[in-house]
């Protein structure tokens, strides 16, 4: 009898804690579309940063979109969110930079696309730091934002001194 | 000879921290282990989060090499050591920014490591994501009070 109610109680207990859980769980930045893209493309850098760059591009025009529709509700949480996702990606670009660096392929070319979607990326995040949302609701993504400038501003400067090791190492291969 | 003797003594300098830069760089998995282990709990954060890149790196390795069991065991001590990395920042209140930035990162790279793997494979990595994204949020409420 005791163990009866044991085990009932145990599975209550078990269910309770279930949504829990799930609710832990965070949804893959990319959708499966995306994710096939990438797939097809693992064993070409240039095609496989040019992806990142359209779809990081896609969360910064999302979240413009977003801000810009009137109809909009809690405006900073999906700020915060599409701000997150936009990070989520733009940390899998520079991961994936770092892994074709360690396989010494050629990224000059894709190196000059990705700086000049650093400087797109950093001219629409300080638009979004400067805009004129309560300060209430910057309050809400104000520090997920200056990480997200934190993390791009950093990343330019690497992958310009990238950029100048590549030409610099490739100038010597030729020769 | 005033000067010939601060010549050496700056090439001495300069052999002696090339000396460390190399020794440390080529220090195996249980050398830094142990430092980590004996370090002043404010230095413990990153030298934990060296240990769970390293693993990360290696467990990417392992799965690129098929080794699939292998490659798991390196995924588990990516959790235990990025949670490592996670309390030690927390009880020395240092170098939290730091660490959640490098768990979120380490986070980014297994899902990506996920991607490139069969269904049945999938699991153990998502979960392990999962337990990253959990600790980074645990320092950022550590950090502001409550999560933000």
């Amino acid at each position: 009898m005791r163990s009866t109610l044991g085990t009932l109680v145990g599975f209550i207990l078990a269910l309770s804690l279930l949504p829990t859980a799930s609710a832990q769980r965070r949804p893959d930045p990319l959708n499966p579309n995306e994710q096939d893209q990438l797939r097809d493309a693992a064993q070409d850098p240039a095609e496989r940063l040019k992806l990142y760059i359209l779809f990081a591009r896609t969360r910064l025009t999302a979240l413009e979109q977003m801000r810009a529709d009137p109809k909009t509700t809690d405006r900073a949480q999906q700020t915060r969110d599409r701000l997150q996702d936009f990070l989520d990606v733009y940390d899998e670009l520079n991961d994936n930079i770092d892994t074709f660096v360690g396989r010494k392929a050629d990224l000059r070319k894709p190196l000059k696309s990705v700086i000049e979607a650093d400087t797109e990326f950093q001219a629409k995040l300080r638009a979004l730091k400067s805009s004129s949302d309560s300060s209430k609701d910057q309050a809400k993504y104000d520090f997920l934002l200056s990480n997200v400038l934190d993390t791009v501003d950093g990343s330019v400067q690497d992958h310009r001194q990238l950029l100048n090791e590549q030409e610099e190492a490739f100038k010597h291969k030729k020769k | 000879m005033t000067a010939m003797r601060l010549q050496t003594t700056i090439a001495a300098v300069l052999l002696a921290t090339s000396f460390l830069a190399f020794a440390y760089k080529t220090e195996t998995l249980q050398e830094l282990l142990a430092r980590a282990a004996s370090a002043k709990l404010d230095d413990q954060p990153a030298l934990y989060v060296e240990v769970a890149e390293r693993q990360l790196k290696s467990a990417d390795d392992l799965y690129t090499a098929s080794k699939v069991d292998d490659a798991r065991a390196a995924l588990r001590d990516v959790v235990t050591y990025s949670e490592t990395a996670h309390d030690s920042a927390i009880r020395s209140g240092k170098k939290l920014k730091n660490t959640e930035i490098a768990l979120r990162k380490m986070a980014a790279k297994l899902r990506d490591i996920k991607r490139s793997l069969n269904f049945d494979d999938q699991g153990p990595v998502q979960a392990a994501a999962d337990r990253l994204e959990n600790f980074r949020t645990d320092l950022l409420s550590h950090m502001f009070g409550k999560g933000r």
